[in-house]
């Protein structure tokens, strides 16, 4: 019982350091279901809007700050040098604007915060109430 | 009047130079302002190793590889700036400075969109012929692994038009979709791809001793007219499998020296036109697996096929490319021994390349690529310099370039 209690603890202790970190936001008044294909798609410039129709406005970290590496590797498939490229590809095709870069978590999350569409990168010791986490990463 | 030259080109340079830094501090101050400066370059050298020499047939005349170390050819700096007027409407403009043209500026394109919704966008104005899979970004060297995306399947002698264009995005859950449909026309006036490849095809001069001494100035220009487009863009996990036609009606003419513009050699004639152009594209991971076929209805069917598998830095890279076109009037054997039937003779136009090459990510914004390309030609013609005059302008020649993007 004990080694069972023992086993659990350690790997709620080891999922926890997997899970915890960085976090995709929205703001809170943001009611739209949104998912991780979503958050894909959104990021990719493949689509534009939230599921509640609003136009989403989309934030993400300086090139070389780790929650934009971890994000573009994990969750979009793609290294700093795909990314770039895929954005510059959008950019001078007209087909897209890329996410604003911000240098750090905190004014991403400030943005998110103050802006209903808005949807960020942050790591999860900023979320507060201005914004809901709607992926951990 | 040397030494006036001299300045003139130093100032020209000071002057791209002063641009440049404009821009780029521009782009820092105003980043998120109503004005985005952004831009990209390739500064592109070759050396013909075997063979008379080496032309890519790029739009404008590009790609041309003869002598010692050619650095101009390719070369070119592209600035883009955005005017956001409103949150759904912008203007971009995109000022090229193109090497084949010695670097003056030219306005590639200058376009408005309004946002109709967040998944929908009209665009009015002079932009890209988006008949191919990397029509669009073709000049932005960073974006693909390749030192030019393989030109042998890339021959359409239009790049730009004027007029409309609507997109689309479509969400399936699964799957995405672009739609776009365009329509519009354009006036090139003269076709400096098809001018150059005519004059390599039969107007080469030789000196008496048979030394290859220069083309003879032909002229030839196409008109494009009700020029209706669609591409359908889809993108499943990792395949994207992009879809394009265009129709329309278009007037090719050919002037001899001289006759430009008042008594046409021949054509002038407005003709029905269509193009399609299939892509299938496979990007997971380190792999990067692209096949692309086109058909310019009565005139030629090319493709190609490339695999690159990125490690790291390095992204080395394979494709195979090939060009059948259907005129059959050049005798085999080349000008020189005259012309056949045009429709049982052996095809003029008949070529392929094999590549092999390398990427090499300095930054994200920035890389060196390494090429080696074979170039063979199994057509009747000659494609580019032909000292021997057989028709046969088979070439190996090696490439370095440097991509940016800002």
């Amino acid at each position: 019982m004990n080694i069972l209690k023992f086993v659990l603890i350690g790997f709620g202790f080891i999922s926890f350091s997997l899970f915890a970190g960085n976090v995709v936001v929205v703001n809170s008044q943001n009611n739209s279901e949104v998912t991780t294909a979503d958050i894909k798609k959104l990021y990719l410039g493949k689509k534009g809007a939230f599921s509640n129709g609003n136009k989403a406005e989309l934030a993400t970290l300086n090139s070389g700050n780790g929650v934009r590496e971890t994000f573009n590797s994990s969750v979009l498939n793609k290294s700093e040098s795909q990314y770039t490229a895929y954005w510059a590809k959008m950019a001078f095709t007209g087909r897209g604007v890329p996410p604003k870069e911000f240098t750090s978590p905190a004014e991403v999350k400030a943005f998110v915060g103050s802006k209903p569409n808005a949807i960020g990168i942050i790591d999860d010791s900023l979320v507060d109430s201005t914004v809901k986490v709607v992926l951990n990463f | 009047m040397l030494i006036n030259n001299f300045m003139g080109d130093q100032m020209k340079i000071n002057n791209i130079l002063l641009l440049m830094t404009c821009g780029l501090l521009s782009a820092g101050a105003t980043a998120n302002d109503k004005i985005r400066l952004s831009g990209f370059g390739s500064l592109v050298g070759g050396v013909v190793v075997d063979g008379d020499g080496y032309w890519a047939r790029l739009p404008g005349g590009a790609g041309q590889y003869s002598d010692g170390i050619e650095l101009q050819s390719e070369s070119r700096l592209g600035i883009q700036a955005r005017y956001s007027a409103t949150d759904d409407l912008s203007v971009t403009g995109q000022l090229m400075f193109r090497g084949v043209n010695d670097f003056k500026p030219e306005m590639e394109w200058l376009y408005a969109t309004y946002n109709v919704t967040p998944d929908s966008s009209l665009k009015v104005g002079q932009m890209r012929l988006p008949v191919y899979h990397f029509s669009d970004y073709m000049d932005v060297g960073v974006a693909y692994p390749w030192v030019r995306v393989p030109s042998d399947a890339y021959s359409l002698a239009v790049t730009n038009y004027q007029g409309i264009s609507f997109d689309m995005n479509f969400d399936f859950d699964v799957a995405t979709s672009n739609v776009r449909l365009y329509a519009g026309q354009q006036n090139t006036d003269p076709n400096d791809l098809i001018t150059t490849i005519e004059q390599y095809k039969t107007e080469q001069l030789y000196d008496s001793n048979g030394n290859f001494r220069g083309v003879r100035g032909v002229r030839t220009t196409k008109e494009y007219e009700e020029l209706m487009g669609i591409v359908v863009d889809t993108n499943y996990e990792a395949f994207t499998l992009r879809l394009s036609y265009l129709g329309g009606k278009e007037n090719f003419t050919f002037y001899n020296e001289g006759g430009y513009p008042s008594t046409p050699l021949f054509g002038g004639e407005w003709v029905d036109t269509q193009f399609f152009d299939v892509s299938l594209q496979y990007d997971m991971d380190n792999v990067l697996a692209i096949v692309e076929w086109n058909e310019y209805d009565t005139i030629y069917e090319s493709w190609f096929a490339s695999f690159a598998y990125r490690m790291d830095k390095w992204t080395p890279y394979i494709f195979y490319s090939q060009f059948e076109g259907t005129l059959r009037f050049i005798a085999p054997g080349g000008v020189s021994s005259g012309f056949e039937d045009g429709v049982s003779g052996s095809p003029d136009d008949d070529y392929n390349s094999i590549g092999i090459g390398a990427k090499y990510s300095l930054t994200p914004y920035s890389a060196l690529k390494f090429e080696i390309l074979q170039f063979n030609d199994d057509g009747d013609a000659a494609v580019y310099i032909d000292e021997n005059q057989d028709g046969k302008t088979d070439s190996t020649a090696f490439f370095v370039s440097l991509d940016f993007a800002f």
